[in-house]
């Protein structure tokens, strides 16, 4: 099978996974990714985007306790993988490659 | 600060959400309502989450769509040349003989709307709740994404049907406008829409009630 491409939104979730290493879960992956990119985000988005990269092997999950503030719900933290470190490397290559050298671009990266 | 979250929403977000994580999903919802976000903002990202997961699990599952609705046509149509008319039809006769005549009291266009309320349509009401029971019980795996695109087909098909008919009244809705006419079989479009959803739901309930998250997940 051909391998996928990441897509944007999916690479924005595995790079908030990477900041927010073992404290990664919904709430602070929704808030990483509405500060870096000043929109905002739908949670129901990043939940399918989450289970969609772990069916991959992407990302893999815990579930944690139930809390009180959370109206006795557990929250599930997500981690990346090594294969998706690498995808996340390999698609950092590509746009990279493909920024280098445009003129358009050079001036809105200052 | 606010301390519970909309509880309309959060049933509908339990029942509709079809994401194995439903329960981690409402819990972040219900940790940020607590911490500021307004009602609005709750309910927007409910109805968000609902209509991405439904999205997302009929785009896995094209083929699972299509046969949802052709079941869910083919049991409307099997229940309207039966039930529908058998029972339906003498209810209203019944209600006209015994309770109220509207032709003979002068009622009008709203007095024979609700005699059709409450005999006709009743019939028809309980026929579309079985419809989407029918539905949920026949895509088991699937079955709240299997109701909702049945539902919305089914306003679809009915919509245009109303649009069609507002333009050739018949003669005795002359008392009103076209536009009332047409406001009134929207709503009760609407009301029959939401039949199919309570019976699928009633048909979809073991799986989203009773049966853990970890268990579907696993």
């Amino acid at each position: 099978m051909a391998r996928e491409f990441l897509g944007g939104f999916e690479l924005l979730v595995l790079l908030a996974l990477i900041r927010l290493g073992d404290e990664a879960y919904g709430v602070p992956i929704g808030k990483a990714i509405q500060e870096s990119s000043g929109r905002n985000v739908a949670l129901g988005s990043v939940y399918i985007t989450l289970e969609r990269l772990e069916t991959r092997g992407l990302v893999t999950s815990e579930r944690g306790e139930p809390t009180a503030v959370r109206g006795g719900r557990a929250k599930t933290f997500f981690r990346i993988t090594a294969q998706g470190l690498r995808e996340v490397r390999n698609a950092q290559r590509t746009l990279v490659r493909l920024w280098g050298g445009v003129p358009q671009l050079e001036r809105t990266t200052a | 600060m606010n301390t519970e979250a909309p509880r309309v929403a959060t049933w509908l977000a339990e029942r509709f959400l079809t994401s194995p994580r439903r329960e981690s999903l409402i819990g972040d919802l219900v940790e940020q309502y607590r911490e500021g976000r307004s009602a609005t903002w709750y309910w927007g990202q409910v109805l968000r989450a609902i209509v991405v997961s439904i999205t997302e699990e009929l785009a896995a599952h094209k083929l699972l769509a299509l046969r949802a609705v052709a079941v869910g046509m083919i049991a409307t149509y099997l229940l309207q040349i039966g039930p529908i008319v058998w029972v339906g039809v003498p209810a209203e006769d019944w209600v006209i003989r015994r309770v109220v005549n509207c032709e003979a009291t002068g009622g009008g266009f709203w007095c024979q709307f609700w005699v059709n309320q409450f005999s006709f349509e009743l019939v028809v009401y309980v026929a579309c709740a079985l419809t989407g029971w029918i539905v949920a019980r026949l895509h088991r795996p699937h079955r709240v994404a299997a109701v909702c695109v049945f539902t919305v087909a089914f306003l679809l098909w009915r919509f245009v049907e109303t649009a069609f008919f507002s333009q050739h009244p018949p003669p005795d809705a002359m008392s009103v406008s076209f536009t009332t006419v047409y406001v009134v079989d929207v709503v009760a479009e609407g009301g029959r829409a939401l039949a199919i959803l309570i019976g699928g739901l009633a048909g979809a309930r073991h799986e989203h009630v009773l049966v853990p998250v970890e268990r579907r997940a696993s």
